[in-house]
């Protein structure tokens, strides 16, 4: 007498319903990652003076050039907007020597140049203040590293004002 | 999984969480292999470019030469052709000052004997991205972007000081 196997139906057990929810979870939190939370939100922004020290004359004649009110600045690291200068000049740079009598005097470089300028950058807030792309703590004397579309030059921050939102 | 006879075997849904993972897989792999290849489909331009290499010693002034391919030293990649090279000394401060015809003290400058500063221009081929940002072998040219120069004789951290893109870009 033949008998028949036993027939059992593909029921869900727990370690399928728990490799499913890995796999939407996983896919939830790429799309999230990807299209939501992609980067940190830079919802403050600050006004800052800078200078860029001791370049040479034609550098600070290409910023001159190219760098205006409204030039947007990127982030090396990320290659990310994170503002956009408000004013530039240029100044010489200045070198200390001794005069006649052995007293210090500060006297014009005779090659070099420094620019000065203001700009807008975005940022957030943190306990201990402003952070510059919500990764660079903006201090007096931080260098803040950027480019625009004709240079690259390194900021070293001379003041900065109270954050306020981002518009 | 379910058990037959005491035997695991696949299910429905074993097949459909395997399809799902292989399709994610797929996928990141996809994105991975296009982004690269959306670079190589960039149009290339025409660039000249000047480098600034200092302090060069007098020895040294040979090893870098009109003509020379030069390469990333970092990874190897061709940043183009020598195609001009202008050389000045380095300069430094004597210590001394003296006042302009607008009444300001300047100081003096005086030169190194043997210590050059030599300004590279190099011929190449650069892509140009949506900010109008032109790069060569990966490498932003920009005023003051460095470089990490070879020529097979000679290698050094360069700065960019100029850049003339073909078309005027």
């Amino acid at each position: 007498m033949a008998r028949n196997k036993p027939v059992e139906k593909s029921r869900f057990n727990v370690f399928d319903i728990l490799i499913i929810l890995i796999v939407v979870a996983c896919i939830t939190a790429l799309v999230l990652r990807l299209y939501v939370f992609n980067g940190v939100a830079l919802n403050k922004k600050t006004e800052v003076s800078f200078s860029v020290n001791n370049i040479m004359q034609s550098t600070a004649e290409e910023m001159l050039k190219s760098v205006q009110n409204g030039t947007n600045l990127y982030l090396t690291s990320n290659n990310e907007v994170i503002g956009y200068v408000t004013d530039i000049k240029a100044e010489r740079s200045t070198v200390f020597v001794e005069d006649e009598n052995g007293n210090q005097i500060e006297v014009f470089h005779p090659t070099n140049w420094n620019i000065v300028g203001t700009a807008v950058l975005y940022g957030t807030e943190g306990d201990l203040g402003f952070y510059v792309n919500g990764t660079t703590r903006a201090e007096i004397n931080s260098v803040v590293y950027v480019y625009t579309t004709r240079v690259q030059f390194e900021m070293t921050l001379t003041s900065i004002s109270a954050p306020s939102d981002r518009n | 999984m379910d058990k037959v006879n005491g035997k695991t075997k696949f299910n429905l849904i074993d097949v459909l969480v395997i399809i799902t993972v292989l399709v994610i897989v797929a996928a990141v792999i996809f994105f991975v292999i296009t982004r690269g290849m959306t670079n190589a489909n960039v149009k290339k331009y025409s660039i000249s470019y000047t480098v600034k290499i200092t302090p060069v010693s007098e020895d040294n002034l040979k090893l870098i030469r009109v003509g020379d391919t030069v390469l990333d030293s970092a990874t190897a990649q061709t940043l183009g052709k020598i195609i001009s090279i202008k050389t000045e000394k380095v300069i430094n401060i004597t210590g001394a000052y003296e006042t302009d015809e607008a009444g300001n003290k300047v100081a003096v400058a005086g030169e190194y004997e043997n210590l050059y500063v030599l300004f590279v221009t190099i011929s190449g081929e650069c892509v140009v991205d949506e900010h109008d940002i032109a790069s060569v072998a990966g490498n932003r040219i920009l005023v003051g972007a460095p470089l990490y120069f070879a020529d097979g004789n000679y290698a050094s951290t360069v700065y960019c000081t100029d850049f003339t893109i073909e078309g005027g870009r």
